[in-house]
């Protein structure tokens, strides 16, 4: 069973709960909207006429309180001449008008002479009852109080700013005053009604509109005449805050609006959250009232709506998701068994049966598809396993051919482990299973004979030319016995054949063991290099021809030289110079003769693997794109001497002619050579016989002949008197033959013939030793 | 009785002598201040609260002063012992025969300013011929005086405290305290620029204000008591300085007592103003010392004003 969320039919039914569930969102919100903007603007509507009302209230009331006043005054006015009546006149107003809780009549200095500087009737309520008194003294200075000052400065009636009663009560008063003025239209007194603001602020405070909601007053210098926090009541203004630095602009804003007696609407925070202000003037006094109501009070009946939505749209989609679940489950149940079956196709049960769908949807097109491949796939399976049988044949006959390929060329190393005078070393890596590179050698009446090659292009016909090219190097080499002679007859052989038009670049080299003689031919191969001990290591300077089998006739042309014992020549095809790195750089000629001249000293196998190494260094993880086949040979022609001792007899000399004779074939030495070998030798003998001893004397000479690298050198030792032939002057031939002295011709023949002549004196032995240097 | 005994006897009597400040009942003192409670009177509600003259061995006790008597009319009373006066207010009454003496002047600079409807651009002559409210309790005589210097006609209203005359637009302008009416007119939403205001103290007439006063009979006879609560009051006002909040508070707690119709964003503004003017222009820390040197001027000035008929003598009047 699959994970739920991984299922299709999960996902299918996610998928439309999602969209289902954006389309309710996006029509919800629209819906929200709509309905905020209707829902606030009832609220608009109740709250304005809230605060309309409780407005209008308070204006009424003033304007009863005003209404008495002028009442009064017209009593005031005509009995102006009985000052003491005047008292009952306000006591009438109060006890008419329950809102008014004092009154006084109070006039300008000195306007009743009797009365003295201060004349102001006054009475008050006390409880129930109304009680009476005369105000105005030294201490009652009421000229210059506000209510009394500021109206008759300004000539109009005036509604002072809220105080707090006399004697610290708790009660807000405000005294309205009414100018009493003559005909000249100078004041002359007042007639005042003290009115205490309870009756509004309950008013005020009942004004609630919503339930956190709150309405507070303004007096006109902007006090807080009623507020849900007392505190602030005539202590504060709507502006304190922002005086001292916390810039409420909104504050600010309101109540400027306020202030300016203007009625109207605006956003606020009230104790940080966003609320609404409505506010209304009140004319008379120039207050205003306002009513906070918070944006939560007035969307709650939106919210509350919105909750009920949106739990039962949550509880439709999460029933819409069930049932999509199931529906889709049902209907894509096949696609289960088909997964099943594919899952068995796929584990190589191909005739393994499909689901039954009989009908002709998506599903029965699915259907169909799957039977069509379960066919094709059967069939594709059967020829799959046809080719690679195929394939693994073919490959098992190239791992043959190249067992038998490999096996062509000697790889049995060391090849001649009885011989100290060479030593020899060859590694053939096919690019492929079989390759085009060859190397083969062998030893013949002491001579080696070998060679290496590349045939043109690849793989098994490069492979099969190779072995052809190293037959005909074989059999070519049993009778012909220079390089030259044998690249041509190699190459007429596969020219008359070679429609192919393949070619073989090969080099054929035959070293005299004996003497270190060299003979060589290059047939368009890369030049060996030869390591020459201590340190020099370069490219053999020879003549390349032509490649082997192209061109039928061609006369090769080889060349010649001696190696010195240590020589190495190091034979390689153009898998080692041309091997590439990944980058296409190839390994190079430069980097082989580095290569070579930092391992010089090594003997061939350690030197071919330590380039076959640098070589892999190089091409790193590269495919290797070409055979890769070295050769290194090196010449370590041994030290051959031979000695023979004769006593001081001229009859022992015949023995000793045959016996140079018999070594002079072995070594392959020249005639002309051995002649003079013979003559130089048997006049040395002669002369020791004839001085080194005393007369009837029988002493012993050694003879002692030494073959190194070409080089002939005799050492003829006896025990008898010290003598020096080079001492004494040599003959002077073109004196006539009687009056030359004794001696000196031997000498003289000898250096005739020889490269050099010297004698010591050692261990009371003379040592004459003759040297003659390689014909070659 | 021997002498050892005598010298022992000598030793206790002079440790306990010593001590007498410690164990003697505190010197009961009453003071009040020259207005109703506010931050103009912070160092000493603060000297109170914290301590300063209890620790001085003083019991002060703070009395307002009441509808009927001022605080100059309660040291006359013998109500109080000592009394904040304003400088000129207490030369005056010494002229008139109250032998008051300075023993702390809190004020270095007037606080007085004429504030109007409408720009005051060129200065004392944009009032000609206007309606200027003044107090009808003093301290404005020098306002007059500077009317006639400059022979301004000045229509003066006297009033008896508050905004409401210059708020109802009944006068085109008033005296006002930069650290109390000014803040009044501010907090009812009006913007005040500074081109409104007539400084006094950028006029020429930068009279130092507030002082604590004693009769000079009290300061002869309770010298010391006097020279500590100086001490004491000097030490409220540094330290009110230092905790302008925590003062305000005090002052707050006070306020509400005596159920001041105020804010303390208003006290808070006061008592920032009313430390400023504790320093000489330019300066920072509080002098509490009235400089003799403004003394001729202050004296030719309240002689011209009629304020006062003969010099006072400096060191007559200030007893630091």
């Amino acid at each position: 069973m699959k994970p739920a969320f991984r299922s299709f039919s999960t996902k299918l039914s996610l998928y439309i709960i999602c969209v289902t569930g954006v389309v309710f969102v996006a029509s919800f919100m629209l819906f929200f909207e709509s309905a905020k903007r209707v829902v606030i603007s009832e609220a608009f509507s109740h709250a304005n006429s809230e605060v309309a009302k409780t407005s209008s209230q308070i204006v009424a009331a003033l304007t009863q309180v005003e209404q008495s006043v002028k009442n009064a005054v017209l009593f005031v006015e005509s009995n102006l001449a009985r000052p003491d009546s005047l008292i009952v006149i306000i006591t009438n107003m109060l006890q008419a008008n329950p809102l008014i809780d004092g009154a006084s009549i109070a006039f300008e200095p000195g306007y009743y002479p009797s009365k003295g500087t201060y004349f102001m009737p006054y009475v008050h309520r006390e409880g129930m009852e109304i009680r009476a008194k005369i105000l105005g003294s030294v201490l009652y200075d009421y000229f210059y109080m506000d209510w009394y000052l500021i109206p008759k400065l300004l000539k109009q009636d005036y509604w002072s700013e809220p105080y707090y009663d006399e004697g610290g009560g708790e009660m807000i008063m405000t005294t309205y005053t009414h100018r009493l003025t003559g005909a000249d239209g100078e004041l002359y007194g007042v007639v005042t009604a003290d009115v205490k603001l309870d009756r509004f602020t309950t008013l005020v405070n009942a004004t609630k509109p919503y339930a956190r909601s709150h309405t507070f007053m303004l007096s006109r210098n902007g006090y807080y005449l009623s507020h849900c926090e007392p505190e602030k009541v005539l202590n504060e203004t709507i502006f304190s805050p922002t005086v001292v630095g916390e810039a409420d602009t909104m504050a600010v804003y309101i109540g400027r609006q306020m202030m300016s007696g203007a009625q109207g609407i605006a956003a606020w925070t009230d104790k940080g959250a966003p609320a609404y202000v409505f506010h209304a003037p009140i004319h008379n006094t120039r207050w205003s009232i306002a009513t906070v109501i918070p944006d939560s009070d007035v969307l709650e009946g939106l919210y509350t709506m919105t909750w009920t939505v949106a739990t039962a749209a949550l509880a439709g989609i999460l029933l819409l998701f069930g049932f999509t679940t199931i529906v889709i489950r049902k209907v894509s149940a096949p696609l289960r068994s088909f997964s099943q079956s594919v899952r068995m196709v796929a584990s190589g049960n191909f005739d393994v049966p499909l689901p039954s769908v009989s009908s002709k949807d998506e599903l029965g097109e699915l259907h169909h598809a799957f039977q069509f491949m379960q066919s094709s796939l059967k069939n594709y399976i059967g020829e799959l396993k046809e080719t690679t049988a195929k394939k693994q044949q073919i490959e098992s006959e190239l791992q043959i051919a190249r067992t038998i390929q490999m096996g062509m060329v000697p790889k049995i190393f060391p090849p001649f482990p009885k011989r100290s005078d060479i030593d020899l070393f060859a590694v053939l890596n096919p690019a492929k299973e079989v390759g085009g590179d060859l190397y083969d050698f062998f030893v013949v009446d002491n001579r080696l004979y070998f060679t290496i090659g590349d045939v043109s292009g690849k793989g098994v016909p490069a492979s099969l030319l190779m072995a052809v090219t190293r037959s005909l190097f074989r059999s070519a080499s049993s009778h012909i016995d220079h390089p030259s002679g044998i690249v041509k007859s190699i190459n007429n052989s596969i020219s008359e054949t070679n429609d192919a038009g393949m070619f073989v670049t090969l080099f054929v080299g035959i070293i005299d063991l004996a003497t270190g003689h060299f003979s060589y031919c290059n047939a368009g191969h890369n030049p060996p290099v030869i390591i020459v001990m201590p340190g020099y290591v370069n490219f053999m300077e020879l003549k390349t021809n032509i490649v082997v089998g192209i061109f039928d006739g061609y006369n090769y042309e080889g060349g010649e030289c001696f190696l010195n014992c240590g020589d190495t020549i190091f034979l390689y095809t153009d898998g080692v110079t041309e091997a590439q790195s990944r980058q296409w750089k190839l390994y190079g000629e430069a980097r082989l003769i580095e290569a070579l001249k930092a391992n010089a000293g090594d003997d061939p196998k350690t030197l071919i693997h330590k380039i076959i190494d640098d070589v892999a260094v190089h091409v790193h993880d590269a495919e290797p794109s070409d055979d890769l086949t070295i050769l290194a040979i090196q010449y370590k022609a041994a030290r051959q001497r031979e000695t023979i001792t004769i006593r001081n007899r001229i009859t022992d000399i015949p023995s000793l002619a045959s016996w140079i004779e018999l070594l002079a074939k072995h070594w392959s030495i020249g005639r002309e050579m051995e002649a003079d070998l013979q003559l130089a030798v048997e006049e040395a003998v002669v002369n020791v016989i004839s001085y080194a001893y005393p007369e009837n004397e029988t002493g012993a000479i050694d003879i002692a002949l030494e073959m190194t690298d070409g080089a002939l050198i005799v050492e003829i030792t006896d025990s008898g008197i010290a003598f020096d032939p080079t001492g004494v002057p040599q003959a002077d031939v073109t004196l006539p033959v009687d009056e030359r002295p004794i001696g000196g011709l031997g000498l003289f023949l000898i250096s005739h013939v020889v490269d050099s002549v010297t004698y010591r004196r050692q261990e009371g032995k003379n040592i004459l030793e003759i040297r003659m240097n390689s014909r070659v | 009785m021997n002498d050892k005994l005598k010298m022992k006897i000598l030793r206790y009597a002079v440790v306990a002598w010593t001590m007498i400040p410690f164990f003697a009942a505190a010197q009961k003192l009453t003071f009040t201040p020259q207005w109703t409670p506010q931050s103009q009177f912070a160092g000493y509600y603060a000297a109170a609260e914290k301590g300063f003259y209890r620790q001085a061995g003083l019991d002060v006790d703070i009395v307002h002063f009441s509808t009927s008597l001022n605080a100059v009319e309660m040291l006359k009373s013998g109500v109080s012992d000592i009394i904040t006066c304003n400088l000129m207010e207490a030369m005056k009454q010494r002229d008139a025969g109250l032998p008051l003496v300075n023993i702390l002047q809190t004020s270095m600079q007037s606080s007085m300013l004429i504030i109007s409807h409408t720009p005051l651009d060129k200065g004392w002559l944009s009032l000609n011929g206007k309606r200027v409210g003044r107090w009808r309790a003093g301290y404005s005589a020098i306002a007059s005086l500077v009317s006639r210097e400059q022979e301004l006609q000045i229509e003066w209203v006297d009033f008896l405290s508050g905004i409401n005359l210059f708020m109802s637009g009944a006068v085109d302008a008033t005296i006002a305290m930069s650290y109390n009416e000014l803040f009044s007119i501010m907090e009812t939403g009006t913007n005040v620029a500074e081109n409104q205001l007539i400084r006094f103290a950028d006029s020429g007439y930068n009279i130092p204000e507030d002082g604590v006063y004693v009769t000079e009979s009290f300061f002869l006879k309770n010298r010391e008591a006097v020279v500590r609560f100086a001490e004491a009051t000097r030490k409220g006002w540094l330290w009110v300085k230092d905790h302008p909040e925590e003062a305000t508070d005090i002052v707050m707690s006070v306020v509400r007592k005596h159920k001041i119709p105020t804010n303390r964003h208003h006290q808070r503004m006061m008592l920032a103003e009313i430390l400023r003017l504790q320093c000489l222009p330019g300066e920072t820390e509080p002098a509490f010392t009235l400089p003799e040197i403004q003394w001729d001027y202050l004296n030719a000035l309240l002689l011209e004003t009629g304020d006062i008929h003969k010099k006072i003598e400096y060191r007559n009047f200030i007893k630091q």
